[in-house]
């Protein structure tokens, strides 16, 4: 693919991302009483991003995101949170997607458990642990959005790919 | 199947039904209406939040006592605030003002408390000094700015003004040689506001109740399950260090996570130390329990402020008991607390 | 089942199996609570009763309710809502944060009348 391909496809990808951050944002996903669970669509195009572009693109895509959503929703703890779990779940999917450890299932799956824990450790160290009770429901969450992302993400893939290369 | 069997039957089961009929209606009949559980907060006494449960027998007599209470913790609010002025009252901020100036004439409330204050002054060798305010005035200021931390300079220079002997208690007038000298009753006030309110209690026939003045509880009466049952927290947040059943005593804490605020890094709670001048670091939490409410208030200062042995002393001295938490998490009980949890 | 596949469903598994002994570790052993607590930025703001339907403005920042003997704020100064959200708690242990504001809302237990 050529450079100006990829950065055209790439600034694609950050409008996505931040559009599903934006609906993710207008609709609240709690579901069953639970708040702050949200399915991380956002999370798939990022994906979408590693696996055709590589991971200097992701990296834009997921810092693109996070910024404009601090900038636009202006929420500093959040910000906070965003960037502990985005940095720290694209460098594992990262690893993982490399050296082959899982599919992309395993890969999304991965993500979206360390994005949530890593979210949840941050707002545990600014509230003295009183939150870190809600780990579990966040993990499972984790899994549970972790494998629709990841089923979805071989057939986006594969458009992605057919409409771009 | 004879008639004479099967009658006998009939007659068995309506006795039956009998027995579990009164057995049932009996004691719904013999005991007292029953006590309904009630409570009320209020936010604007004692710059604290004041709860008070009491066991009623209608929601009507509730509100009515828990009014008059109301209406009696704010007068005493306002009589032992060292802030503010209610014009006309002679409060404590009026004394501070004035009583450098020539003798002023007190109410008996006050006059009661500057004794208490006096004595428990000389009893600690004034470490539980009620004439501290230019010290604690310093830090309560920055524990409102929620920054900073008065100057070595400035502490010591107030800490010349709290001697007692510059308090001259005449009769009923009251006068201060040091005119930088302030009251800061924290320490007893609480204790001395709750003995007038139990009194009100006490007329209005309230004799089962629970008054948490923000960390200074006393129970009354019992619960009809039992005696009042007191949570006593963890220093460090992790719910209840252990709990204390009570009742007819006053249980109170003075502990680091009750006031304080965060100034570079490190906490600043609002129990000073008139040694050093800084937040007293012995201790984390000091629960005291005692028969009255106001020794129990004064002396769970006095124990934050004194070394475990000289607490003993005076735990004997007011058959109290206590329960210390050091700054290094260990817990030291005095001989009797145990009977208590 | 292809390798991948079975990679998968351990990790799931795992995942899932953290998860659970976790929530063993933080929900394991409560009873239904009787009163609780209300914290802003860690201080203690005030202990209330559950078996009454009260209703407690917390400052101006949110206000907590009481009903059937569970606790929910039902609203709040903050901007994400989280709290509000937040189905409403009745067993010993359980909390309600919001982060924003500071506001810890956790249920005590074992008949404690009151907190100190």
């Amino acid at each position: 693919m050529k450079k100006t391909k990829k950065i055209a496809l790439c600034g694609v990808m950050c409008a996505l991302a931040f559009a599903f951050s934006y609906i993710e944002f207008l609709i609240p996903f709690d579901m069953i009483g639970i708040p702050g669970i949200k399915p991380g669509f956002a999370n798939l195009v990022i994906m979408a991003a590693l696996y055709t572009l590589g991971l200097p693109y992701a990296a834009a895509v997921s810092a693109f995101r996070i910024l404009l959503s601090w900038l636009i929703f202006g929420n500093f703890t959040s910000f906070l949170y965003s960037l502990a779990g985005g940095v720290l779940s694209l460098l594992l999917m990262f690893v993982l997607k490399k050296y082959k450890v899982f599919d992309e299932v395993g890969v999304s799956v991965s993500g979206a458990v360390v994005h949530n824990a890593a979210q949840l450790c941050v707002s545990a160290l600014l509230t003295s642990g009183a939150v870190l009770y809600y780990m579990p429901v966040l993990l499972v969450a984790g899994v549970v959005f972790g494998v629709i992302n990841g089923l979805l993400l071989k057939p986006v893939i594969k458009r992605t790919e057919k409409l771009f290369l | 199947m004879s008639f004479k069997n099967n009658h006998k039957t009939v007659l068995n089961k309506v006795f039956l039904i009998f027995i579990c009929a009164a057995l049932i209606s009996a004691p719904a009949c013999s005991s007292a209406p029953s006590l309904q559980k009630y409570s009320a907060a209020f936010t604007d006494v004692f710059d604290t939040v004041t709860e008070f449960t009491a066991y009623c027998d209608s929601q009507s007599k509730f509100d009515t006592v828990s009014a008059e209470l109301h209406a009696e913790l704010l007068r005493l609010h306002k009589l032992y605030d060292i802030y503010n002025e209610y014009g006309g009252t002679v409060n404590l901020a009026y004394l501070n003002r004035v009583c450098g100036e020539g003798p002023v004439e007190v109410g008996e409330e006050i006059l009661s408390l500057l004794k208490e204050g006096v004595s428990w002054y000389r009893l600690t060798n004034g470490r539980m000094n009620i004439f501290a305010g230019s010290v604690l005035s310093l830090w309560h200021e920055c524990r409102e700015n929620g920054e900073g931390i008065p100057t070595e300079e400035e502490l010591f220079e107030a800490s010349k003004h709290v001697s007692c002997e510059s308090v001259v208690i005449d009769g009923k007038t009251v006068h201060f040689t040091d005119k930088e000298l302030k009251i800061d009753a924290g320490a007893l006030a609480k204790g001395h506001a709750y003995h007038s309110v139990s009194l009100l209690l006490r007329d209005l026939g309230v004799t089962d109740y629970l008054l948490n003045l923000g960390g200074n509880v006393t129970a009354e009466g019992n619960k009809p399950d039992g005696k009042w049952k007191i949570g006593v927290q963890d220093p460090d947040g992790n719910g209840l260090y252990t709990t204390v059943k009570a009742s007819g005593v006053s249980v109170v804490t003075s502990g680091d996570y009750q006031r304080y605020y965060e100034y570079d890094g490190q906490k600043y709670h609002h129990i000073i130390d008139l040694d050093t001048l800084y937040p007293a670091a012995a201790y984390r939490s000091v629960t005291v329990i005692c028969r009255n409410s106001w020794d129990a208030d004064a002396l769970s200062t006095a124990l934050f402020l004194l070394s475990v042995e000289e607490g003993e002393r005076l735990l004997k001295q007011y058959e109290a008991e206590a329960l210390w938490i050091k700054a290094d998490g260990v817990a030291v009980r005095s001989e009797g607390f145990s009977k208590y949890e | 089942m292809s390798k991948p596949v079975l990679r998968n469903i351990i990790l799931i598994v795992s995942v899932l199996a953290v998860s659970a002994l976790l929530f063993i570790v933080f929900y394991g052993g409560r009873s239904a609570g009787r009163s609780f607590e209300i914290t802003v930025n860690g201080r203690m703001y005030g202990t209330y009763a559950l078996d009454k339907d009260i209703t407690v403005d917390v400052d101006g920042l949110c206000t907590v309710s009481v009903k059937d003997g569970a606790v929910s704020v039902i609203d709040s100064a903050c901007s994400g809502k989280d709290c509000v959200h937040h189905k409403p708690i009745s067993m010993s242990g359980e909390r309600i944060v919001c982060l924003p504001n500071g506001v810890v809302i956790r249920v005590t237990g074992d008949g404690v009348d009151a907190v100190i």
